[in-house]
């Protein structure tokens, strides 16, 4: 495997972090805590000095107390005293009295240390009870802490737990949601096989048409033919009435020749006749005047007759000029029609030509189809007239199973509706059931046997299943026996709910 | 490549994209190509749907129906003391799963198998047909009933019973356990009794009655009748006795009623609460509320030996226990943080663990006979529930709707739910299942009920 330069460099750095991750634990933390500063200031007492000296206090104020002072008597000294003694003593006691107060204030003050020292000590158990005190609420409030923590931990458990739930639920959703889009995958696949079926429909359908139109167009081409045929034979009638036609023209031109010639004659004769008869004319009369007269009636006559000759020359002319028109036109006309007539003919012929071409040409390609479904006939069918052929029958056998699976669909669709409507599905407290029954039909669609080939772990729900498909007995069949043979003799129903 | 500039930028992003394919194409090895080919592949292998050699027709239907069942008129040669068939009726209607039919409906009244045309039964739709007679004998009836299957046109059983002379609605309701379990596959408790606690509403001449009646209301027995309240019973494991609070001289004592003999011991007395009494599976100890030290308190009281053994220690008010079906632990309402809450603690004492913390109010515990779940008393607001936690999982289904529902208890199959409701301003007794979908209401001739305890 070939890998980029840059990769390789950088899962070495990766690897190089990991490596600085690991060595990481093995620096040990600093050690110890400091502890706190003490916040409060004790001054400790010895307590076994404190009655130390208080018993010694006391013992002096007993040893000294009793010798001193008088006033406090024995019961041993019941004796009184002299009064000199008495006045004496009284001097002494005064002193006395005063060393006795000198003393008391002394013990008095040793008293109020001592009961200094008591309140210190007072203190001093008040402060450690402070400090219990403190230490209780401390160790209470740590109490209360802990149970807070365990109560939020259970809430977390709590939270976890139905977080769980939540998932479990989104993922049933899921999984709902994947098999909803897998059987609409399958309804999809369905249609697209349905659509397929209908494409090979329309091509089937297209090359039905092309057969047709070209079997019109055959048609049509003959139907061509034999009005091709049909206006040969009328353009040869029209050509021989045009024939007769000129024949009839010709004649009527001689006619009109001889009548020409026949007036020619006619006014040949009648001039002689007027030559004749101004030479009688002349004569008869002699006479310069006359024959002046006379001359100039026959110049007069001649040129009448000149004029009357040029006018019917020119009559005649005309006519002939007429004539020669007609005729020209006519033999125009005659010409153009012999033109077109030859053109036709020789478009006709040309036409012709090429049926009889076409014709031979599609006689020759039957010849030729002929031989060669003699020589396959012969030879015993050569490869490409097998693949012909095996396309043919895999054409038909790919509609043959298109039909097929339409007519099992719409049986399992059929079945499946019927089944569904005669199931009475029971109250179940558990959800998701689904059982698989194996049914077996006669060939009537008549429920033989029913049997439970997977339990739902119900036995309502099974047992309603099982009346639902002897409910629905006799179930649809295919027509097709060797289909129902095929697939409906034995197969499964199963039941889900969902 | 040819770098142009174009104003238009979606052709540059086009002409990259291009770029980018023929790269990969001429970066990627042959080696990559055939990873590539061999990962379809096999995908392609695993995920075409396998071949199967028999055909597979799928039914799917969403919704639920009841059963239709037909039970004709049972025959019989003398007069029946009660209508088999309607109790039977009755019983299966009630429980959810069936819908049987009308007697005006039915096209015959077959009373034995041979009698059967199943076409008249097919016709109407029907799945199953219960057909019987009764025949009288010395010392009471022999009831012969046979369950026949409408669609295969089978029989799926064939019974007699005996019953007494007057135990012929017990025999019906025998009937009605049989059938469901044999097609259901469930246990059944048509036959169950309930325990409850009825008051009349004359206000000059208050009565309290301890009741027992059949589960469909009927057979209304009174156990314990007086002028002061009764409150909180409860059945022995055994069915034998019931015990119960009721008041001595404005003194709550707890009292053990034994129903075969009818007698009543007094067990405890002591000052102050005595309540919520609770038996222990093997019916030989007493847990109850006390609270003679003060705060109420769940004590164990032995009934052999009349011992006392306090298991809860705090100045919280701890009450209504309930124990659980192995024995090992109880369950207990406590207000320790200032709202009531339930909370487990084992039989031998220890410190009780919380076990609710949805809701503001959750008590009155009752453990299902599996031991996996809990029904209670929930509420977040003013609205007081039924609910049904799952001690697993520790979630709380809420089966019920009511603003005043209290007093849950399970039956022996633990199906079903029985609780007092308040319904129309009267006191009503109710069962749910336990996925909330069917809510029967019990009928009783009294008009005040509450406190109800489901027989074991």
């Amino acid at each position: 495997m070939r890998y980029r330069s840059e990769f390789l460099l950088a899962l070495i750095f990766h690897l190089f972090l990991i490596l600085f991750f690991a060595l990481s634990f093995t620096f040990k933390p600093k050690t110890g805590i400091q502890k706190p500063k003490d916040a409060i200031q004790a001054v400790i007492f010895n307590e076994a000095d404190i009655e130390q000296q208080i018993q010694s206090f006391t013992q002096k104020n007993k040893e000294k107390t009793p010798k001193k002072s008088p006033l406090i008597t024995t019961p041993d000294s019941a004796s009184l005293p002299p009064i000199n003694h008495q006045i004496e003593q009284k001097k002494v006691d005064k002193d006395h009295a005063k060393k006795f107060a000198q003393k008391t204030t002394q013990v008095k003050q040793a008293l109020a240390q001592v009961t200094q020292i008591k309140r210190q000590q007072q203190k001093q158990t008040e402060e450690k009870a402070r400090l219990a005190a403190i230490e209780k609420t401390k160790k209470i409030a740590q109490q209360q802490i802990d149970k807070a923590k365990q109560n939020h931990l259970a809430e977390i458990a709590q939270q976890q737990k139905e977080a769980k739930a939540n998932r479990l639920a989104a993922l049933k959703k899921a999984k709902r949601i994947a098999a909803a889009e897998k059987e609409e995958t399958r309804l999809a696949e369905l249609k697209k096989q349905e659509i397929e079926q209908e494409k090979l429909k329309t091509t089937l359908a297209t090359i039905e048409k092309e057969v047709a139109l070209k079997q019109q167009q055959l048609a049509l081409e003959e139907k061509k033919e034999s009005d091709k045929l049909i206006a040969e034979a009328e353009q040869l009638q029209i050509l021989a009435q045009k024939k007769q036609r000129e024949q009839a023209e010709k004649i009527k031109q001689q006619q009109l020749a001889k009548k020409i010639a026949t007036k020619k004659a006619a006014d040949l004769a009648k001039i002689k006749q007027q030559k004749s008869q101004e030479a009688a004319r002349l004569a008869a009369t002699k006479s310069s005047k006359n024959l002046e007269k006379e001359k100039q009636r026959l110049k007069a006559a001649i040129a009448a007759d000149m004029a009357s000759r040029q006018q019917s020359s020119k009559t005649v002319k005309q006519q002939v000029a007429i004539e020669k028109e007609k005729r020209q036109q006519q033999a125009e006309i005659a010409r153009r029609q012999q033109q077109i007539a030859s053109a036709t003919a020789v478009q006709q012929q040309k036409e012709y030509a090429k049926r009889q071409q076409a014709q031979t040409v599609y006689r020759q390609k039957q010849a030729a189809q002929q031989q060669i479904n003699q020589k396959i006939a012969t030879e015993n069918v050569t490869g490409v007239q097998q693949q012909l052929a095996q396309q043919q029958t895999a054409a038909a056998e790919r509609i043959k199973a298109e039909q097929d699976r339409r007519e099992i669909l719409k049986v399992m669709s059929a079945l499946s509706q019927k089944v569904k409507a005669s199931w009475n599905r029971p109250i179940s407290m558990t959800q998701g059931l689904s059982c698989i029954i194996r049914v077996k039909l006669s060939s009537s669609g008549q429920v033989i046997q029913a049997t439970l080939f997977q339990s739902s772990g119900d036995s309502f729900f099974d047992r309603s299943a099982l009346n639902a498909v002897h409910k629905a007995s006799p179930l649809p069949i295919p027509d097709n026996q060797s289909l129902f043979e095929k697939q409906f003799k034995s197969f499964t129903f199963t039941f889900k709910p969902e | 490549m040819v770098a142009r500039h174009f104003s238009n930028r979606s052709f540059n992003y086009n002409l990259i994209i291009k770029i980018n394919a023929s790269d990969i194409d001429k970066v990627q090895g042959s080696t990559m190509k055939f990873l590539q080919f061999i990962t379809f592949f096999t995908l392609w292998i695993i995920f075409t749907p396998s071949i199967y050699a028999e055909l597979n027709i799928d039914i799917t239907k969403a919704f639920e129906t009841k059963v239709p069942i037909a039970i004709p008129q049972f025959g019989t040669n003398t007069s029946q003391p009660e209508n088999i068939s309607a109790i039977i009726n009755n019983d299966l209607n009630r429980s959810g799963y069936f819908k049987t039919l009308a007697e005006e409906d039915m096209l015959s009244q077959p009373t034995s198998a041979n009698q059967v045309i199943m076409k008249n039964w097919q016709i109407l739709g029907q799945e199953y047909l219960l057909i019987g007679h009764v025949q009288q004998t010395t010392g009471g009836y022999s009831i012969f009933f046979q369950l026949l299957d409408v669609s295969k046109n089978e029989q799926i059983m064939d019974y007699k019973i005996t019953s007494g002379v007057n135990e012929f609605r017990h025999a019906a309701h025998q009937i009605s356990d049989l059938v469901y379990e044999k097609l259901t596959g469930n246990k059944a408790i048509f036959g169950t009794k309930v325990a409850f606690v009825s008051s009349s509403n004359d206000i000059n001449n208050q009565r309290y009655q301890l009741q027992i009646a059949d589960v469909d209301g009927y057979n209304v027995k009174t156990i314990v009748s007086s002028t002061e309240p009764i409150m909180s019973p409860t059945w022995s494991p055994d069915g034998n006795k019931i015990a119960y609070v009721s008041f001595d001289n404005y003194q709550s004592v707890i009292f053990v009623k034994i129903l075969t003999t009818s007698n009543r011991i007094k067990v405890t007395a002591f000052p102050g609460i005595n309540g919520a009494p609770a038996w222990s599976p093997d019916g030989r100890k007493l847990a109850l509320t006390l609270s003679k030290n003060g705060s109420p308190d769940i004590y164990i009281l032995d009934l052999a030996s009349k011992q006392l053994r306090q298991l809860t220690h705090n100045p919280a008010i701890n009450t209504e226990p309930a124990w659980s079906p192995d024995g090992r632990s109880l369950v207990f309402t406590s207000n320790q943080t200032g709202k009531p809450q339930l909370y487990k603690i084992a039989s031998g004492g220890g410190k009780p663990k919380r076990l609710t913390f949805k809701g503001r109010y959750n008590a009155s515990a009752s453990f299902s006979p599996d031991g996996t779940k809990i029904a209670m008393v929930h509420a977040n607001d003013e609205n007081y529930k039924i609910a049904l936690m799952n001690l697993k999982t520790g979630n709380i289904k809420v089966l019920t709707s009511g603003s005043l529902d209290e007093s849950p208890s399970f039956s022996s199959n633990g199906a079903m739910i029985l609780y007092a409701a308040r319904k129309g301003g009267k006191g009503v007794l109710s069962a749910v299942s336990i996925d909330g979908r069917i809510n029967q209401k019990l009928k009783f001739q009294n008009s005040e009920v509450r406190e109800p305890a489901w027989a074991p």
